[in-house]
């Protein structure tokens, strides 16, 4: 009398020759899946879809020289004000540019503050991104400031002391 | 030359506290040994992380970096010294071999390949995105890489927490940032090597921690099924990769190994202070590692109940635990009590969440969504798990069904808890979950499958494999072990 084993499609025969024997195992039913697994985990997603980072500018260090020379420029202890605008303001469609300039320029803190607290609030440095040379300097004018240098594309003002 | 001395020493003292817990003991079987060693490295990283954060809040000003490389070479030797007298206490013959089951050529072949071939995609893909984004994806330089870069300073390493950066999470925990930092302290450099490869070790060793344990609990082809889908979860983080995601996926899958490992040979108590060293490195890597703390506690908790548990057993357990995790967990409360802002989920809880059926049906959907989608192959990973227990259907051996139905309660207790945490939370929900549900899958995907493949039944001719029964003979205890009471046949 036999019996087939549990997970067991078909009898097996007593001698087989070696490439049935290495194929024996996919008559079991759980052998077969675990054979189509491993083959379905070899074929990857056709196209992986973007992730939450992947839409933004990759932040590269390809931009370290104006930073190197602005680690130069402002003290390593500094509280720097932030701005994008002529005004001094800081208007930024994604958050990506201050935590880039954040991280490159740490342990400076990097912080935002509006312009009309410029001349009298806690910061010293002032570090922002305008077009015009020009701009830039009658920013530090109207706030009591002077321009302490330019990297790049970004102007660094001091308060007058 | 100083980056080796910069990464040999926590590898030393990983491996030495290992040792000390009994890993490395006479009678563990080889493939045991590796086990160690895989847990031992990155243990390694956490303690010299937690010792160079004490450095950086009490001691930089007064003894400078030489000051904190004497810490960790007192470490090195107090481990050390515990280790060899382990050794000497502990030494014994050498336990005979496990038997293993034959396996299927074809199988075992088949696995292979997959293997190297998703360790080979992970790999590249790695190299890749590394190319494109040196500095790590956007929380790794909004996070984690900045606050290192914060803490390498002697001058500036406080602003990390300020709240004027609200948005970097000041709050976070400090296993990654206070080892970037300690690293390039020594280098004297802040090279994005360091965070990315740090990274990179944990996804190979996430992968290696689940081959090697479910190659000891129920043999290598499970064991190949297990690294192959582990592999795909660590593909899946490479879309945030250099975040602190896949460390406490780690840490998390580590703790449950090591209390499955200790399931079988529950006498084994330095497994327990591994497993609570583990545990402890989950909160001092993330804030979602309390809540897996707490589910693991839970879990124990109830299991202990339903085994009826001896107290005294009970208490030696948690004891054991206990002191494993008593380090990187008080370095992490310390850190909450004395730096750390409040955590902004928890200033702006909104209660109301948990009785809105609406928010509540978003969350239950965006879960199953992801799940369902998770994973880089072509089928979802969830549906692999899902269909390999369908068609082998549940065997768990019986020395391993107390630990297995812990296992599959804490998992379901921190899903729950992610749950419940995107109910209250009082940020833009769609915002939230869009941007958190894959990595918090990604914490649980490694353990999931640890258990999936635990319980798979017999792959092959049953007549090679007793039902019911671990394919190896555990007599990694010499004998010594004993099964839990209550923890047999029910």
């Amino acid at each position: 009398m036999s019996a087939t084993p549990p997970g067991r499609i078909g009898p097996q025969g007593a001698s087989l020759p070696s490439l049935r024997r290495l194929l024996e195992p996919l008559g079991h039913r759980r052998a077969l899946a675990t054979a189509l697994l491993f083959m379905l985990t070899v074929v990857p997603k056709p196209v992986v879809p973007p992730g939450p980072g992947d839409s933004l500018a990759a932040p590269r260090p390809s931009s370290a020289p104006h930073f190197a020379c602005l680690e130069r420029l402002v003290p390593v202890g500094a509280t720097v004000a932030f701005f994008t605008e002529p005004d001094g303001t800081a208007r930024l469609e994604a958050p990506m540019p201050l935590y880039f300039s954040q991280f490159q320029l740490a342990p400076r803190l990097l912080v935002v503050r509006p312009p009309e607290t410029w001349r009298s609030g806690d910061v010293d440095w002032f570090l922002g991104t305008v077009p015009d040379p020009s701009q830039a300097r009658a920013l530090a004018a109207q706030h009591g400031l002077r321009v302490a240098g330019q990297c790049g594309p970004w102007t660094a003002l001091e308060r007058l002391r | 030359m100083t980056l080796l001395a910069a990464l040999l020493l926590p590898a030393w003292i990983g491996v030495a506290v290992a040792g000390a817990c009994g890993a490395f003991a006479r009678s563990v079987s080889a493939s045991g040994r590796v086990l160690g060693a895989i847990v031992a490295l990155p243990v390694g990283l956490g303690l010299t992380s937690a010792l160079a954060f004490a450095w950086m809040a009490a001691m930089r000003q007064r003894v400078g970096t030489a000051g904190e490389v004497g810490l960790e070479l007192l470490l090195a030797a107090l481990v050390s010294i515990a280790w060899w007298a382990r050794r000497g206490r502990h030494g014994g013959p050498q336990a005979a071999s496990p038997s293993t089951p034959r396996p299927a050529p074809l199988l075992v072949g088949l696995g292979s390949l997959a293997l190297a071939t998703g360790l080979w995609r992970l790999f590249r893909d790695w190299m890749v995105v590394t190319w494109r984004q040196p500095l790590g994806g956007w929380d790794a330089v909004a996070i984690w890489n900045l606050k290192a870069r914060f803490l390498a300073s002697a001058e500036g390493w406080s602003r990390a927490f300020s709240s004027e950066i609200a948005w970097s999470h000041p709050d976070y925990p400090l296993l990654l940032p206070a080892f970037f930092a300690r690293t390039w302290i020594w280098l004297g450099d802040r090279s994005w090597v360091v965070p990315a490869a740090t990274g990179l070790a944990f996804l190979l060793l996430a992968v290696a921690l689940a081959t090697v344990s479910v190659y000891r609990l129920r043999g290598p082809v499970p064991a190949l099924v297990a690294g192959v889908l582990v592999c795909g979860v660590a593909h899946t983080s490479l879309r945030f990769h250099q975040y602190a995601d896949m460390p406490l996926a780690f840490w998390f899958l580590a703790v449950n190994v090591l209390l499955l490992e200790n399931a079988v040979r529950p006498r084994q108590r330095g497994t327990l202070v591994f497993a609570g060293l583990a545990a402890g490195a989950m909160v001092w890597t993330k804030n979602e590692g309390w809540a897996m703390l707490l589910a693991l506690l839970a879990s124990e908790a109830i299991t202990a109940w339903r085994d009826r548990l001896p107290a005294g057993e009970l208490r030696a357990r948690a004891l054991a635990f206990g002191a494993g995790l008593a380090p990187l967990a008080a370095t992490t409360v310390v850190f909450k009590l004395t730096l750390a802002p409040t955590n902004d989920l928890v200033e702006g809880v909104a209660w109301g969440g948990l009785a809105d059926a609406g928010r509540l049906a978003t969350i239950a959907s965006r879960l199953a969504s992801d799940v369902l989608s998770f994973g880089p192959f072509r089928v979802s990973l969830a549906v692999l798990v899902a269909g390999l227990v369908l068609v082998m259907g549940a065997a768990v051996p019986p020395a391993l069904r107390s630990a297995a139905f812990s296992l599959a309660l804490r998992l379901a207790g921190v899903m729950a808890a992610y749950g419940f945490t995107f109910a209250v939370t009082p940020r833009p929900l769609e915002w939230h979950l869009a941007t958190t549900v894959e990595r918090l899958l990604s914490h649980l995907f490694p353990s999931a499958v640890l258990l999936a493949t635990l319980a798979m039944g017999p792959i092959g001719d049953p007549a090679l494999q007793p039902p019911g029964e671990p394919p190896h003979r555990q007599a990694d205890d010499g004998g010594a072990g004993e099964r839990r009471p209550g923890a047999g046949v029910r």
